[in-house]
């Protein structure tokens, strides 16, 4: 106890009470029976091998408590980001599904013929397809007749 | 304490039982003192001195020669010590005037005058029973039961630096928790 500084009465105090712990060992009382009961406890347990040999994780040491409590919290972080970031997806899906359901009811797929001809006369590829529809007409020998066009 | 010879080493290695049996005989009281100053407790301390000697029994074949066997029992009481710590309950907090009452005890100078197992156990639990536990054992190791500092870093398993901050630590923690005391009793008288 050397590093102890001796300068107020609260030091004086500080080691006449360290004194008092030091030089005063807690009494065991029954000093025999704790020997039988250690001697019995030990005749029934067999030595281990002596290979395997004690392993202490440090329990008293900060560091590895520390890393396990930073750990802890990391997980519990990236559960919550996986929460959220999975209510984010399922809400986005769902309104997806829910447009695309309106969208089938009211908005029909229209063949591409049908596109082509729903455009205007002065539209090039439409008179190039009414230009080619009356030629496959009357080279199968068929009456002319104009294509309808809207 | 003195390392212990060759010849009885070699015997306890074997599983001599006549030599465990000195060993126990000459080595309980001691062990007893340091898990009483780590637990505060009685009956738990000799609790921890019974499963710290099956352990030692049980991994004797396991014990380095190179290192003093003292050291290595220390370490192996210390760490039941210290797994027993871990799972006991809290202790009842003392009451202020007992408190006050237990400082005087500590504080009269009479050396012939004989502490209650009681007395230290609160005296010890009052003290460092708030310390974050690496400080409160290098305390306790350092500055109540007297060991040196190569022995509980070995027992700890802490770098010299370690024990020297966390001892430094402790003693300003247990300082402090000693001036407020005596400043509260002041002003009470």
């Amino acid at each position: 106890m050397s590093d102890r500084k001796n300068s107020g009465p609260d030091d004086r105090l500080f080691r006449r009470v360290l004194d008092k712990l030091a030089q005063n060992p807690p009494e065991l009382s029954d000093p025999e029976g704790l020997t039988e009961e250690i001697l019995r406890a030990v005749s029934g347990t067999p030595p281990q091998r002596s290979d395997r040999k004690i392993r202490y994780l440090r329990p008293v040491s900060g560091r590895i408590l520390v890393l396990q409590r930073l750990l802890a919290a990391a997980s519990v972080f990236l559960l919550l980001i996986l929460g959220v970031e999975q209510y984010g997806i399922l809400s986005d899906i769902n309104t997806l599904e829910r447009q695309s359901k309106h969208a089938g009811q009211t908005i029909r797929n229209p063949h591409p013929y049908e596109r082509l001809r729903s455009r205007k006369s002065g539209n090039i590829l439409s008179e190039k397809l009414t230009a080619h529809l009356l030629l496959k007409t009357n080279s199968a020998g068929l009456t002319h007749q104009n294509p309808v066009l809207p | 304490m003195m390392t212990p010879p060759e010849e009885f080493v070699a015997r306890l290695i074997c599983h001599d039982q006549k030599a465990f049996r000195e060993l126990v005989i000459g080595y309980q009281k001691i062990a007893y003192s340091m898990t009483f100053r780590i637990l505060c407790n009685e009956e738990e301390a000799r609790d921890a001195v019974q499963d710290g000697f099956v352990k030692i029994w049980q991994h004797l074949g396991a014990y380095n020669r190179h290192q003093n066997l003292y050291t290595w029992m220390n370490t192996i009481f210390i760490h039941t010590a210290l797994d027993k710590l871990r799972i006991l309950k809290r202790r009842n907090e003392i009451r202020f005037r007992e408190v006050i009452s237990l400082i005087d005890r500590f504080t009269v100078e009479t050396p012939e005058h004989r502490l209650e197992n009681q007395d230290l156990a609160d005296m010890i639990h009052l003290l460092a029973g708030k310390l974050p536990t690496t400080q409160r054992m290098v305390f306790i190791l350092r500055d109540i039961q007297g060991l040196d500092s190569s022995e509980v870093q070995q027992m700890l398993e802490l770098s010299e630096d370690q024990v020297k901050s966390n001892l430094y630590h402790a003693r300003k923690s247990v300082r402090k928790i000693l001036t407020k005391l005596m400043s509260t009793e002041r002003r009470l008288l």
